[in-house]
Protein backbone atom coordinates (compact mmCIF):
# COMPACT_ATOMS: atom_id res chain seq x y z
CA UNK A 1 0.00 0.00 0.00
CA UNK A 2 1.23 3.49 -0.80
CA UNK A 3 3.45 4.66 2.36
CA UNK A 4 4.64 8.00 1.87
CA UNK A 5 8.34 7.78 3.42
CA UNK A 6 9.98 11.40 3.91
CA UNK A 7 12.28 11.53 6.41
CA UNK A 8 13.19 14.86 6.18
CA UNK A 9 9.25 15.55 7.23
CA UNK A 10 9.71 13.26 10.10
CA UNK A 11 12.83 14.93 11.54
CA UNK A 12 10.94 18.69 10.90
CA UNK A 13 7.92 17.38 12.33
CA UNK A 14 10.13 15.96 15.50
CA UNK A 15 12.28 18.77 16.06
CA UNK A 16 9.47 21.13 16.04
CA UNK A 17 7.50 19.79 18.56
CA UNK A 18 10.18 19.68 20.48
CA UNK A 19 10.65 23.67 20.15
CA UNK A 20 6.95 23.81 20.60
CA UNK A 21 6.75 21.90 23.58
CA UNK A 22 9.72 23.98 25.30
CA UNK A 23 8.74 27.53 23.83
CA UNK A 24 5.21 27.65 24.49
CA UNK A 25 5.97 27.08 28.24
CA UNK A 26 9.17 30.17 27.93
CA UNK A 27 6.98 32.47 26.19
CA UNK A 28 3.42 31.82 28.23
CA UNK A 29 4.66 30.76 31.70
CA UNK A 30 1.31 30.39 34.06
CA UNK A 31 2.88 29.79 37.18
CA UNK A 32 3.70 25.86 37.49
CA UNK A 33 5.00 24.11 40.38
CA UNK A 34 5.28 20.64 38.78
CA UNK A 35 5.82 18.53 35.38
CA UNK A 36 1.75 17.70 36.49
CA UNK A 37 1.03 20.95 37.05
CA UNK A 38 2.76 22.67 34.22
CA UNK A 39 1.12 19.79 31.41
CA UNK A 40 -2.46 20.78 32.57
CA UNK A 41 -1.65 24.29 32.01
CA UNK A 42 0.19 24.09 28.61
CA UNK A 43 -2.33 21.47 26.82
CA UNK A 44 -5.15 21.02 28.91
CA UNK A 45 -6.58 24.59 30.58
CA UNK A 46 -8.29 26.77 29.19
CA UNK A 47 -8.95 29.99 31.45
CA UNK A 48 -12.29 31.31 30.86
CA UNK A 49 -12.33 33.77 33.56
CA UNK A 50 -11.15 37.04 31.58
CA UNK A 51 -10.46 37.32 27.45
CA UNK A 52 -6.55 38.24 28.40
CA UNK A 53 -6.02 34.70 29.69
CA UNK A 54 -8.95 33.27 27.45
CA UNK A 55 -6.56 34.14 24.80
CA UNK A 56 -3.52 33.13 26.29
CA UNK A 57 -4.78 29.91 26.83
CA UNK A 58 -6.20 29.51 23.79
CA UNK A 59 -3.18 29.95 21.60
CA UNK A 60 -1.12 27.54 24.14
CA UNK A 61 -4.25 24.86 23.61
CA UNK A 62 -4.43 25.27 19.50
CA UNK A 63 -0.64 26.03 18.70
CA UNK A 64 0.13 22.43 18.53
CA UNK A 65 -2.53 21.49 16.39
CA UNK A 66 -1.65 24.04 14.10
CA UNK A 67 1.78 22.74 13.55
CA UNK A 68 1.09 19.08 13.01
CA UNK A 69 -1.42 20.20 10.88
CA UNK A 70 0.97 22.38 9.08
CA UNK A 71 2.59 18.95 8.30
CA UNK A 72 0.06 16.76 8.27
CA UNK A 73 -3.07 18.46 6.89
CA UNK A 74 -3.10 17.16 3.28
CA UNK A 75 -1.89 14.11 3.66
CA UNK A 76 -4.92 12.49 2.21
CA UNK A 77 -4.66 14.60 -0.96
CA UNK A 78 -0.62 14.40 -0.92
CA UNK A 79 -0.44 10.61 -1.06
CA UNK A 80 -3.97 9.43 -2.44
CA UNK A 81 -6.16 12.18 -3.60
CA UNK A 82 -4.21 13.46 -6.74
CA UNK A 83 -3.07 9.77 -8.00
CA UNK A 84 -6.59 8.63 -7.49
CA UNK A 85 -7.04 7.48 -10.84
CA UNK A 86 -3.31 5.50 -10.75
CA UNK A 87 -4.08 3.93 -7.39
CA UNK A 88 -8.06 2.96 -7.98
CA UNK A 89 -6.52 1.17 -11.38
CA UNK A 90 -4.36 -1.24 -9.60
CA UNK A 91 -6.93 -1.91 -6.49
CA UNK A 92 -10.43 -1.39 -5.46
CA UNK A 93 -9.96 -1.74 -1.66
CA UNK A 94 -10.67 1.89 -0.88
CA UNK A 95 -11.19 1.03 2.76
CA UNK A 96 -8.11 -1.10 3.39
CA UNK A 97 -6.27 2.11 1.40
CA UNK A 98 -7.79 4.68 3.96
CA UNK A 99 -7.39 2.63 6.52
CA UNK A 100 -3.26 2.47 6.30
CA UNK A 101 -3.38 6.30 5.13
CA UNK A 102 -4.89 6.36 8.52
CA UNK A 103 -2.62 4.48 10.21
CA UNK A 104 0.19 6.77 8.85
CA UNK A 105 -1.11 10.07 10.41
CA UNK A 106 -1.60 8.15 13.42
CA UNK A 107 1.85 7.14 13.89
CA UNK A 108 3.13 10.47 13.13
CA UNK A 109 0.42 12.32 15.42
CA UNK A 110 1.79 9.78 18.42
CA UNK A 111 5.47 10.34 17.20
CA UNK A 112 4.87 14.55 17.30
CA UNK A 113 2.89 14.22 20.52
CA UNK A 114 5.71 13.20 22.48
CA UNK A 115 8.04 15.29 20.86
CA UNK A 116 5.65 17.55 22.21
CA UNK A 117 5.92 15.99 25.38
CA UNK A 118 9.69 15.69 25.84
CA UNK A 119 10.06 19.29 25.05
CA UNK A 120 7.70 20.59 27.36
CA UNK A 121 9.59 17.70 30.19
CA UNK A 122 12.76 19.81 29.37
CA UNK A 123 11.40 23.30 29.81
CA UNK A 124 10.40 21.54 33.20
CA UNK A 125 13.51 19.91 33.85
CA UNK A 126 15.76 23.71 33.76
CA UNK A 127 13.53 25.90 34.97
CA UNK A 128 11.27 24.02 37.40
CA UNK A 129 13.73 21.37 38.23
CA UNK A 130 10.98 18.38 38.12
CA UNK A 131 9.95 16.03 36.35
CA UNK A 132 7.66 13.53 38.15
CA UNK A 133 4.42 12.25 36.13
CA UNK A 134 1.24 10.97 36.91
CA UNK A 135 -0.88 8.11 36.02
CA UNK A 136 -3.88 11.04 35.50
CA UNK A 137 -1.20 13.01 33.54
CA UNK A 138 -0.34 9.80 31.04
CA UNK A 139 -3.94 9.49 30.45
CA UNK A 140 -4.43 13.01 29.34
CA UNK A 141 -1.50 12.62 27.69
CA UNK A 142 -3.46 9.78 25.76
CA UNK A 143 -6.76 11.94 25.46
CA UNK A 144 -4.67 14.87 24.14
CA UNK A 145 -2.80 12.35 21.35
CA UNK A 146 -6.63 10.99 20.45
CA UNK A 147 -7.91 14.70 20.23
CA UNK A 148 -5.22 15.67 18.02
CA UNK A 149 -5.27 12.46 15.77
CA UNK A 150 -9.21 13.10 15.68
CA UNK A 151 -8.57 16.76 14.45
CA UNK A 152 -5.83 15.78 11.38
CA UNK A 153 -8.62 12.29 10.47
CA UNK A 154 -11.41 15.27 10.29
CA UNK A 155 -9.55 17.78 8.07
CA UNK A 156 -8.27 14.75 6.02
CA UNK A 157 -11.59 13.75 5.51
CA UNK A 158 -12.80 16.63 4.81
CA UNK A 159 -10.49 17.56 2.08
CA UNK A 160 -11.70 14.49 0.51
CA UNK A 161 -14.75 16.59 -0.79
CA UNK A 162 -13.19 20.58 -0.22
CA UNK A 163 -9.79 22.34 -0.79
CA UNK A 164 -6.84 20.68 2.45
CA UNK A 165 -6.89 24.81 3.44
CA UNK A 166 -10.72 25.34 3.49
CA UNK A 167 -10.93 22.16 5.73
CA UNK A 168 -8.53 23.50 7.95
CA UNK A 169 -10.46 26.57 7.92
CA UNK A 170 -13.89 24.76 8.65
CA UNK A 171 -12.37 22.34 11.89
CA UNK A 172 -10.77 25.70 13.12
CA UNK A 173 -13.90 27.70 12.89
CA UNK A 174 -15.89 24.83 14.52
CA UNK A 175 -13.77 24.89 17.10
CA UNK A 176 -13.24 28.52 17.52
CA UNK A 177 -17.26 28.46 18.31
CA UNK A 178 -17.10 26.25 20.36
CA UNK A 179 -14.87 28.34 22.76
CA UNK A 180 -17.02 31.26 22.15
CA UNK A 181 -20.18 29.06 23.16
CA UNK A 182 -18.94 27.69 25.99
CA UNK A 183 -17.59 31.44 27.05
CA UNK A 184 -20.89 32.99 26.72
CA UNK A 185 -22.23 29.96 29.10
CA UNK A 186 -19.27 30.70 31.72
CA UNK A 187 -20.38 34.27 31.67
CA UNK A 188 -24.01 33.37 32.06
CA UNK A 189 -25.03 34.78 28.55
CA UNK A 190 -26.10 31.30 26.84
CA UNK A 191 -27.89 28.77 29.63
CA UNK A 192 -26.52 25.79 28.26
CA UNK A 193 -24.79 24.40 31.48
CA UNK A 194 -23.94 20.88 30.11
CA UNK A 195 -22.18 22.45 27.16
CA UNK A 196 -18.83 21.64 28.70
CA UNK A 197 -19.71 18.47 29.38
CA UNK A 198 -21.11 17.12 25.94
CA UNK A 199 -18.49 18.24 23.82
CA UNK A 200 -14.86 16.15 23.51
CA UNK A 201 -12.72 19.01 23.66
CA UNK A 202 -13.68 19.97 27.16
CA UNK A 203 -11.34 17.52 28.98
CA UNK A 204 -8.13 19.34 27.75
CA UNK A 205 -9.00 22.24 29.60
CA UNK A 206 -10.49 23.36 33.58
CA UNK A 207 -13.88 24.78 33.77
CA UNK A 208 -14.80 27.35 36.27
CA UNK A 209 -11.17 27.05 37.73
CA UNK A 210 -11.40 22.78 38.77
CA UNK A 211 -10.30 20.87 36.50
CA UNK A 212 -12.70 18.25 33.98
CA UNK A 213 -11.06 15.52 33.67
CA UNK A 214 -12.37 12.88 32.71
CA UNK A 215 -10.97 10.82 30.14
CA UNK A 216 -12.61 7.75 30.28
CA UNK A 217 -16.35 8.81 28.22
CA UNK A 218 -14.01 11.28 26.37
CA UNK A 219 -11.99 9.05 25.21
CA UNK A 220 -14.99 6.72 24.02
CA UNK A 221 -16.44 9.47 22.36
CA UNK A 222 -13.17 10.49 20.76
CA UNK A 223 -12.67 6.73 19.56
CA UNK A 224 -16.15 6.27 18.66
CA UNK A 225 -15.95 9.68 16.39
CA UNK A 226 -13.04 8.60 14.98
CA UNK A 227 -14.29 5.37 13.82
CA UNK A 228 -17.80 7.35 12.20
CA UNK A 229 -15.25 9.57 10.39
CA UNK A 230 -13.47 6.97 9.21
CA UNK A 231 -16.39 5.01 7.83
CA UNK A 232 -18.20 8.19 6.33
CA UNK A 233 -14.17 8.99 4.24
CA UNK A 234 -14.63 5.69 2.77
CA UNK A 235 -17.87 5.80 1.76
CA UNK A 236 -17.37 9.14 0.10
CA UNK A 237 -14.20 8.00 -1.91
CA UNK A 238 -15.90 4.23 -2.87
CA UNK A 239 -18.94 6.06 -4.08
CA UNK A 240 -17.85 9.58 -5.39
CA UNK A 241 -16.72 9.91 -9.07
CA UNK A 242 -12.64 10.73 -9.90
CA UNK A 243 -12.42 13.46 -12.29
CA UNK B 1 -18.85 -17.52 -22.34
CA UNK B 2 -17.05 -20.95 -21.59
CA UNK B 3 -15.35 -19.76 -24.73
CA UNK B 4 -14.28 -16.86 -23.49
CA UNK B 5 -13.80 -17.55 -19.79
CA UNK B 6 -11.58 -20.61 -21.34
CA UNK B 7 -8.98 -18.49 -23.77
CA UNK B 8 -9.68 -15.32 -21.89
CA UNK B 9 -10.24 -12.86 -24.75
CA UNK B 10 -10.93 -9.29 -23.51
CA UNK B 11 -13.64 -7.21 -24.29
CA UNK B 12 -15.39 -3.95 -23.36
CA UNK B 13 -18.67 -2.98 -24.18
CA UNK B 14 -20.22 -0.17 -23.83
CA UNK B 15 -24.12 -0.55 -23.85
CA UNK B 16 -26.02 2.74 -24.09
CA UNK B 17 -23.63 4.96 -21.34
CA UNK B 18 -24.97 8.36 -20.48
CA UNK B 19 -23.17 10.33 -17.67
CA UNK B 20 -24.61 13.53 -16.38
CA UNK B 21 -22.73 15.90 -13.82
CA UNK B 22 -24.20 19.04 -12.47
CA UNK B 23 -27.36 18.55 -14.63
CA UNK B 24 -25.09 18.50 -17.77
CA UNK B 25 -25.05 15.29 -20.22
CA UNK B 26 -21.12 15.16 -20.86
CA UNK B 27 -21.29 11.27 -22.51
CA UNK B 28 -24.96 10.95 -24.01
CA UNK B 29 -26.29 7.22 -25.04
CA UNK B 30 -22.82 5.49 -26.21
CA UNK B 31 -22.70 2.27 -27.15
CA UNK B 32 -19.16 0.98 -28.34
CA UNK B 33 -17.47 -2.20 -28.48
CA UNK B 34 -13.39 -2.75 -28.05
CA UNK B 35 -11.38 -6.25 -29.07
CA UNK B 36 -8.10 -7.38 -27.82
CA UNK B 37 -5.24 -6.49 -30.01
CA UNK B 38 -6.78 -3.89 -31.06
CA UNK B 39 -5.38 -0.30 -31.06
CA UNK B 40 -8.69 2.23 -31.07
CA UNK B 41 -8.13 6.15 -31.44
CA UNK B 42 -10.97 8.64 -29.52
CA UNK B 43 -10.94 11.65 -31.36
CA UNK B 44 -12.67 14.97 -30.54
CA UNK B 45 -11.77 18.60 -29.77
CA UNK B 46 -11.61 19.76 -25.98
CA UNK B 47 -14.27 19.11 -23.55
CA UNK B 48 -15.75 16.82 -26.43
CA UNK B 49 -15.79 14.37 -23.49
CA UNK B 50 -12.97 11.72 -24.41
CA UNK B 51 -11.70 11.71 -20.98
CA UNK B 52 -14.92 10.85 -19.52
CA UNK B 53 -15.24 8.04 -21.46
CA UNK B 54 -12.17 6.87 -20.47
CA UNK B 55 -13.30 7.57 -17.21
CA UNK B 56 -16.35 5.87 -17.65
CA UNK B 57 -14.04 2.52 -18.93
CA UNK B 58 -11.66 2.87 -16.14
CA UNK B 59 -14.64 2.90 -13.61
CA UNK B 60 -13.48 5.87 -12.45
CA UNK B 61 -17.25 7.57 -12.89
CA UNK B 62 -20.47 5.80 -12.78
CA UNK B 63 -22.88 6.52 -15.47
CA UNK B 64 -25.56 7.79 -14.87
CA UNK B 65 -27.14 5.63 -17.32
CA UNK B 66 -26.22 2.47 -19.25
CA UNK B 67 -23.72 -0.04 -18.09
CA UNK B 68 -19.76 -0.46 -18.73
CA UNK B 69 -19.03 -4.39 -18.99
CA UNK B 70 -15.35 -6.21 -19.28
CA UNK B 71 -15.20 -9.72 -20.14
CA UNK B 72 -18.65 -9.48 -19.65
CA UNK B 73 -18.67 -8.25 -16.09
CA UNK B 74 -20.42 -5.18 -15.14
CA UNK B 75 -18.54 -2.27 -13.65
CA UNK B 76 -19.72 -0.88 -10.60
CA UNK B 77 -22.20 -4.49 -10.43
CA UNK B 78 -20.17 -7.26 -10.56
CA UNK B 79 -16.58 -5.43 -10.17
CA UNK B 80 -15.70 -1.90 -8.96
CA UNK B 81 -12.71 -1.70 -11.35
CA UNK B 82 -11.30 -3.60 -14.52
CA UNK B 83 -9.05 -6.10 -13.13
CA UNK B 84 -6.31 -5.41 -15.39
CA UNK B 85 -5.74 -1.80 -16.43
CA UNK B 86 -3.14 0.71 -17.21
CA UNK B 87 -4.27 4.25 -17.03
CA UNK B 88 -2.99 7.59 -17.75
CA UNK B 89 -5.35 10.45 -17.58
CA UNK B 90 -3.94 13.79 -18.38
CA UNK B 91 -0.93 14.39 -16.74
CA UNK B 92 -0.43 12.71 -13.28
CA UNK B 93 1.27 15.05 -10.34
CA UNK B 94 2.90 11.73 -8.38
CA UNK B 95 4.78 12.60 -5.34
CA UNK B 96 6.63 15.04 -5.67
CA UNK B 97 9.22 14.17 -3.03
CA UNK B 98 9.64 10.67 -4.67
CA UNK B 99 12.15 9.48 -7.43
CA UNK B 100 10.79 7.94 -10.79
CA UNK B 101 11.76 4.50 -9.25
CA UNK B 102 9.75 4.75 -6.09
CA UNK B 103 7.14 6.24 -7.07
CA UNK B 104 6.56 3.21 -9.73
CA UNK B 105 7.55 0.82 -6.88
CA UNK B 106 4.88 2.28 -4.26
CA UNK B 107 2.28 2.14 -7.12
CA UNK B 108 3.67 -1.55 -7.95
CA UNK B 109 3.36 -2.67 -4.29
CA UNK B 110 -0.60 -2.32 -4.57
CA UNK B 111 -1.33 -5.55 -6.87
CA UNK B 112 2.43 -6.57 -6.11
CA UNK B 113 2.91 -8.14 -9.49
CA UNK B 114 5.98 -6.43 -11.09
CA UNK B 115 9.61 -7.16 -9.78
CA UNK B 116 12.17 -4.52 -9.90
CA UNK B 117 13.43 -5.42 -13.18
CA UNK B 118 9.86 -4.95 -14.09
CA UNK B 119 9.84 -1.02 -13.01
CA UNK B 120 13.42 -0.65 -14.59
CA UNK B 121 12.47 -2.18 -17.93
CA UNK B 122 9.38 0.52 -18.02
CA UNK B 123 11.50 2.99 -17.01
CA UNK B 124 13.81 2.34 -20.18
CA UNK B 125 11.39 1.69 -22.22
CA UNK B 126 9.62 5.07 -21.96
CA UNK B 127 13.28 6.82 -21.95
CA UNK B 128 13.58 7.67 -18.19
CA UNK B 129 16.83 6.73 -16.72
CA UNK B 130 16.25 4.48 -13.52
CA UNK B 131 19.38 5.65 -11.26
CA UNK B 132 17.99 9.31 -12.04
CA UNK B 133 18.22 10.34 -8.43
CA UNK B 134 16.08 13.59 -8.96
CA UNK B 135 12.80 13.72 -7.09
CA UNK B 136 9.76 14.31 -9.23
CA UNK B 137 9.46 18.16 -8.30
CA UNK B 138 12.34 18.96 -10.88
CA UNK B 139 11.20 16.44 -13.62
CA UNK B 140 9.62 18.27 -16.59
CA UNK B 141 6.32 18.15 -18.17
CA UNK B 142 7.88 15.62 -20.42
CA UNK B 143 9.18 13.46 -18.27
CA UNK B 144 5.75 13.35 -15.89
CA UNK B 145 3.95 12.33 -18.87
CA UNK B 146 6.67 9.31 -19.38
CA UNK B 147 6.87 8.46 -16.41
CA UNK B 148 2.91 8.65 -16.28
CA UNK B 149 3.16 5.97 -19.65
CA UNK B 150 5.63 3.73 -17.76
CA UNK B 151 3.62 3.32 -14.38
CA UNK B 152 0.42 2.57 -17.12
CA UNK B 153 2.36 -0.72 -18.70
CA UNK B 154 4.74 -1.63 -16.25
CA UNK B 155 1.87 -4.43 -15.31
CA UNK B 156 1.28 -5.92 -18.20
CA UNK B 157 -2.42 -4.50 -18.11
CA UNK B 158 -4.90 -6.09 -20.64
CA UNK B 159 -6.63 -2.67 -21.42
CA UNK B 160 -4.48 0.35 -21.37
CA UNK B 161 -6.26 3.73 -21.30
CA UNK B 162 -4.01 6.76 -23.16
CA UNK B 163 -5.12 10.05 -22.36
CA UNK B 164 -3.11 12.75 -24.55
CA UNK B 165 -0.42 10.63 -24.21
CA UNK B 166 1.83 12.83 -26.53
CA UNK B 167 1.48 15.95 -24.52
CA UNK B 168 4.65 17.66 -23.56
CA UNK B 169 6.63 15.17 -25.63
CA UNK B 170 9.50 15.86 -27.89
CA UNK B 171 9.78 13.62 -30.92
CA UNK B 172 11.92 11.23 -29.67
CA UNK B 173 9.49 10.62 -27.27
CA UNK B 174 6.79 10.60 -29.36
CA UNK B 175 8.65 7.61 -31.45
CA UNK B 176 8.96 5.91 -28.22
CA UNK B 177 5.60 6.07 -27.20
CA UNK B 178 4.18 4.75 -30.71
CA UNK B 179 6.80 1.93 -30.34
CA UNK B 180 5.74 1.30 -27.04
CA UNK B 181 1.81 1.09 -28.54
CA UNK B 182 2.52 -1.30 -30.83
CA UNK B 183 4.32 -3.55 -28.66
CA UNK B 184 1.39 -3.65 -26.28
CA UNK B 185 -0.84 -4.67 -28.87
CA UNK B 186 0.87 -6.88 -30.31
CA UNK B 187 0.74 -9.07 -26.62
CA UNK B 188 -2.97 -8.78 -27.03
CA UNK B 189 -3.69 -5.48 -25.02
CA UNK B 190 -6.78 -3.24 -25.89
CA UNK B 191 -5.31 0.16 -26.55
CA UNK B 192 -7.71 2.94 -26.17
CA UNK B 193 -5.49 5.84 -27.54
CA UNK B 194 -7.83 9.59 -26.32
CA UNK B 195 -6.36 12.51 -28.43
CA UNK B 196 -7.36 16.16 -29.83
CA UNK B 197 -4.53 15.26 -32.51
CA UNK B 198 -5.22 13.26 -35.66
CA UNK B 199 -1.67 12.57 -35.91
CA UNK B 200 -1.56 11.02 -32.44
CA UNK B 201 -4.33 8.33 -33.82
CA UNK B 202 -2.70 7.79 -37.05
CA UNK B 203 -1.73 4.26 -36.18
CA UNK B 204 -4.95 3.35 -34.97
CA UNK B 205 -6.99 0.23 -36.18
CA UNK B 206 -10.01 2.52 -35.74
CA UNK B 207 -11.13 5.79 -35.22
CA UNK B 208 -13.94 7.00 -33.36
CA UNK B 209 -14.89 10.25 -33.54
CA UNK B 210 -16.84 12.07 -30.29
CA UNK B 211 -18.51 15.63 -29.77
CA UNK B 212 -20.95 16.75 -27.30
CA UNK B 213 -20.59 13.75 -26.07
CA UNK B 214 -21.94 11.72 -28.67
CA UNK B 215 -20.60 9.50 -30.51
CA UNK B 216 -20.59 10.36 -34.29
Amino acid sequence: MIYLYNRKKRIAIILSGIALGFFINYIFPLGAKDYDHQFLLTFGYIGFRDYPLLIITFTKWIMPQILIVYFMGNYFEESILTNLNMILSRTNKVKKLLMYSSINIFIITVIYCISLFVGSAIYSLIILGDFSISVEIIQQMFVMMLYLYLVLLLINNISIIIKPAHAVFVVFLIEVVIFILIKLSFDGFLNIASLHWFIPLRVLFYYNEKFCINNEPTGFLIILAIVIIFYLGSRIVEKRDVL
Amino acid sequence: MFYKEVFKINTIHLNDVSKRIKKEYVLRNINLTFNEGCIYGLHGINGSGKTMLLRAISGLIKPTEGTVSINEKILHKDIDFPESIGVLIETPDFWRNYTAIEVLSSLGRIKKIVSEDDIINALNRVGLEPRDKRTIKKFSLGMKQRLGIAQAIMEKPKILLLDEPTNALDKSGISLIEEIIKEESSRGTIIIIASHNTHDLSNCDSLIEIENGYII
